[in-house]
């Protein structure tokens, strides 16, 4: 009886030990596989729900990113268009039209705080994503989500949630929910033929 | 006597209710031509000049921010800020709330073809698109009313000078210090006004920073002047009684005598009340710095009541003694005279007051030592012996060979050095008359740097008859500027015009917007196939027609936004006509810009470099001083020669003179201290007090007993000079300063000069 006793408290006692650290666990691996990829290139389908379309607008080309934080978006369809986040600044560009602008990333702390959470999760730096960032992750390494709720009041009022799906340190998709009600899903795939 | 208690008693009415001033834009010609009234204006009213340059630093970013923030909100609350910027917003609510409102009359974009069928087309296909980039969430709002961009597009065309934005404000370049602008309501020169905003932003900025650590740097035209007037009413003040305190105990150490002293002290304090009253009268106030000149007046003008005292010989009464130096004397207090009379002349307002003030003071105090002094001091004959350590250097004066031979080869060594070290021998620079300490200049150069904060520089100045034509000229421009700007001879330019279009274009940008009907048929056809809602852009149509058929923009709409503020220092009156300036940025190649824009023939319109049109005004003036003080120096020599009879006497004396001030003018600029016109105002003191001691080394004594006491006189009259003169070599007022060291260094060397080439020391 006893025995039996002893031995439910130490299966609770393994569980409840082992849980959180299983959590844990698996935000801090998927970040040390995330934080060990040097260059990415993917394709993109993205589908944005816009409370001034009637119908979503969907985009779809090529992301980039090149470990240090640099991260471009190039727009195939419907329209050609390149995004270019470096550093604090951020380029877009529109070869049809020949024109292309430059943005100060920290002049609007809510871009800023966004490009941060883009930048930390792709380089898995887990410390500067929970400065700006409250994070919830779910599943395994092998199939995990990993949800962002901004800390910051003046970005909460652009951007409800970020949230990626992985496998590994491959993303394969990022969904933003934004304070208005206009969604963002962008499904990603490895780049090939 | 009863004439001078009369007179003493007015001057000292005027004199205790005079204002002082000390706003350093008072010193600038009162004659201008155009372009320099253009400066003073700028200086004077500019909305640069009402500027207050804030930082914050000595805690950490977050806390910095955080007081900026805090520092910003309260001051916007304040009613003496017209305008505050800490970075939070490149343009405030009020500027996006005028933009949005007047869009359709502001921006260039507006033409017939923007608003057809095809031209929204392509506004819409860009909004999609717009829509779809990461800035697509924060435009989605305003894609129904302003589906063409013009409001951003407009905010965007505008210059974006600024320093960077860290935590979403500005900061310097290396995060230490968090920067604000805020622009004062009242002018420039209202100095209670700015004293009082100052006051408003170190207590804001107290109960902003709390406990934090923290620490203000303020600066800014307003800050400078509140900040100087204090110091140079403690200077004046405080070295006028450490001029005084050190000439007394001169005084009293030579007499041994307390009345002898305060006698000696009657005509320069009744020249000195005497002078300020008048100065007062004639300028409406008098400024610090005259006040502050007016301290080595003590040290030249006791020596008249010296020379009167120390001649006074065992058994003479003191009318006796009087009628035997006053030839002399007279002679002494004329050429003085004449050096301030050539100030008087000069149309720089400074310098005049300097020259009328340094007049009135040495007539009033030769004629009270004249005709009031004999009737009520005593005569009280000096014991030689006493203060023979005093004549020690009498010795050296023996020996007049060496001595000219010294002073010709003194003259020799600063011209050599002066023209192997070809420095900078003049400082034409405007700030240096500026009464600041060098500390605070430096300071301000660094926030303004920092806060990229506009210098001035090159500027197209437009003139017009009315406001209208202004506004109309500045558009005609703005074609040739952009191609100025294509050719890469400037990086960009400002226009009132774009703040403030002229009714002519503002009426044909409205002939430009469809009626209802017609635009409501262009956006539907625009919209076709495109993923729009259905009708969302009844907004759109609203304000369309408002601005075909609302009011033109005026002036009155802009109260209360950045862009007001910009207007203002853009398009102004100014005697009669208008002015409307046109800064240029990025100035590679000045010559080729002026080339290309004389070319343009542009009516009404003038390239200036601001910097350069200063310094040149200030050289101008200090030419005119020069000539001024050539001519002071010609009336001195006439004078002279009529007083002592003679060409060849006139030149004996007024030689050894000429050379002291010419080898103290070398001296200092190899001190690192190029000449201004403060220093030209010293020389000719210094020419005034050496002629003093030149005409009576030059006098023929009756017998040895007085030319030991000539000499006696000269070396404690020499004394009392270098009192006050050390005295205001130590203000930290840069303009005072000049005077002292000047001074300082010309007196001793005119007196050694006088002795060396004088016919008495034999």
């Amino acid at each position: 009886m006893s025995s039996l006793y002893r031995a439910l408290a130490a299966a609770l006692l393994a569980l409840a030990c082992g849980a959180a650290p299983a959590q844990e666990d698996g935000l801090a691996q998927v970040m040390r596989l995330l934080s060990a990829v040097q260059a990415s290139t993917v394709r993109f389908s993205e589908t944005k729900r816009m409370a001034a379309l009637s119908e979503p607008l969907a985009l779809s080309g090529k992301l980039s990113y090149l470990r240090g934080g640099r991260i471009e978006k190039d727009v195939a369809t419907p329209y050609r268009e390149r995004i270019v986040i470096d550093g604090d600044s951020m380029r877009i560009e529109s070869p049809a039209r020949g024109e292309s602008r430059s943005y100060s990333l920290r002049a609007s702390p809510a871009a800023w705080a966004f490009a941060e959470g883009l930048r930390a999760t792709l380089g898995g730096d887990l410390a500067a994503l929970e400065r700006y960032y409250r994070t919830s992750f779910s599943g395994g390494v092998e199939d995990w989500t990993l949800e962002l709720a901004p800390r910051d009041d003046e970005m909460a009022r652009y951007v409800r949630s970020i949230e990626f799906h992985g496998r590994r340190a491959d993303i394969v998709q990022i969904s933003v929910k934004e304070a208005g009600g206009n969604t963002t899903v962008m499904a990603l795939r490895p780049d090939g033929p | 006597m009863l004439v001078w208690l009369a007179l003493l008693a007015a001057s000292v009415l005027v004199a205790s209710r005079a204002r002082i001033t000390s706003d350093f834009t008072a010193f600038l010609p009162a004659r201008l031509d155009a372009d320099q009234a253009l400066l003073v204006h700028q200086l004077r009213e500019g909305v640069a000049a009402r500027m207050i340059l804030i930082g914050i630093s000595g805690a950490e970013p977050g806390a910095l921010a955080g007081a900026s923030r805090a520092l910003a909100q309260r001051l916007s609350a304040s009613a003496q800020f017209a305008y505050v910027n800490n970075g939070e917003a490149r343009f405030g609510a009020a500027d996006r709330a005028f933009v949005e409102r007047w869009r359709y009359l502001l921006s260039p974009a507006v033409a017939p073809p923007r608003f057809s069928a095809a031209g929204l087309r392509d506004a819409l296909q860009r909004a999609l698109e717009a829509l779809g980039s990461p800035l697509g969430s924060a435009l989605a709002g305003s894609i129904a009313a302003d589906p063409t961009g013009e409001a951003r597009r407009y905010l965007e065309s505008l210059p974006a000078a600024g320093p960077d934005t860290r935590r979403g404000v500005w900061f310097s370049p290396d995060g230490r210090r968090t920067l604000l602008v805020a622009e004062t309501r009242a002018a420039a020169s209202d100095l209670d006004a700015q004293a009082q905003a100052v006051n408003t932003v170190r207590s804001a900025f107290a109960a902003a920073a709390g406990a934090s650590v923290a620490s203000l740097t303020l600066s800014g035209p307003g800050v400078f002047a509140v900040e100087s007037r204090a110091l140079i009413r403690a200077d004046a003040s405080s070295l006028s009684l450490i001029a005084g305190a050190g000439v007394l105990a001169l005084l009293l150490f030579v007499y041994g005598s307390a009345a002898l002293t305060l006698a000696c002290f009657l005509p320069i304090a009744s020249g000195i009340v005497a002078g300020v009253a008048l100065v007062a009268l004639a300028f409406g106030s008098i400024h610090g710095i005259s006040l502050g000149f007016a301290a080595i007046l003590f040290g030249e003008a006791v020596d008249y009541p010296s020379y009167l005292f120390l001649h006074n010989q065992p058994g003479d009464a003191l009318r006796t003694t009087l009628a035997r130096v006053w030839p002399t004397l007279r002679l002494a207090v004329l050429t003085t005279v004449l050096g301030g009379l050539s100030m008087l002349l000069s149309s720089f307002v400074g310098l005049a007051q300097l020259g009328l003030l340094l007049m009135s003071a040495i007539l009033v105090a030769g004629l009270v030592t004249r005709y009031v002094l004999p009737e009520i001091a005593p005569a009280r004959p000096v014991a030689l012996a006493r203060l023979a350590p005093l004549l020690g250097w009498s010795a050296l004066a023996r020996h007049q060979g060496p001595l000219r031979a010294l002073a010709w080869s003194a003259l020799a060594l600063v011209l050599a050095a002066g023209a192997l070290r070809p420095g900078k021998l003049w400082d034409d620079d405007l700030g240096k008359l500026n009464p600041i300490p060098d500390v605070e200049r430096r300071a301000d150069q660094q926030l303004r740097a920092e806060l990229k904060a506009p210098d001035v520089g090159a500027v197209i100045v437009l003139r017009a008859p009315g406001r209208e034509q202004a506004l109309e000229r500045s558009e005609a421009l703005e074609p040739a500027l952009r191609g100025l700007m294509n050719d890469g001879l400037i990086a960009g330019y400002e226009a009132a015009s774009d703040i403030l279009p002229s009714e002519a274009l503002q009426r044909e940008r409205r002939a430009a917007l469809p009626e209802a009907q017609a635009l409501r048929r262009a956006i539907a056809q625009a919209a076709k196939g495109l993923p729009f809602r259905p009708g969302p852009f009844a907004p759109f149509l609203r304000d369309v027609q408002r601005a075909r058929s609302g009011p033109l923009l005026e002036p009155a709409d802009l109260r209360g936004t950045g862009l007001a503020l910009k207007l203002h220092a853009l398009l102004f009156p100014l005697r009669g006509e208008w002015v409307a300036l046109m800064p240029l940025r990025g100035v590679a190649d000045l010559a080729a810009l002026s080339a290309r824009f004389e070319a343009l023939h542009a009516p009404g319109a003038k390239l200036l470099d601001l910097r350069r049109e200063t310094g040149r005004m200030i050289a101008r003036y200090r030419g005119q001083t020069l000539k001024l003080t050539a001519l002071g120096v010609a009336a001195m020599f006439g004078l002279l020669a009529w007083g002592l009879g003679g060409a060849r006497e006139a030149a004996r004396v007024l030689m050894p003179v000429l050379l002291a001030a010419v080898v103290a003018a070398g001296m200092l600029p190899l001190f690192g201290s190029p000449l201004t016109l403060f220093h030209l105002v010293a020389l000719l003191f210094v020419v005034g007090t050496g002629l003093n001691y030149s005409l009576f080394f030059n006098r023929v004594p009756r017998d040895p007993d007085e030319r030991r006491r000539t000499l006696l006189s000269l070396t404690v009259c020499c004394l009392a000079v270098l009192c006050s003169a050390g005295a205001l070599a130590l203000s930290a007022t840069p303009v005072l300063r000049a005077i002292g060291v000047t001074v300082l260094a010309g007196t001793p060397l005119a007196l050694v000069f006088s002795a060396a080439f004088g016919r008495d020391a034999g």
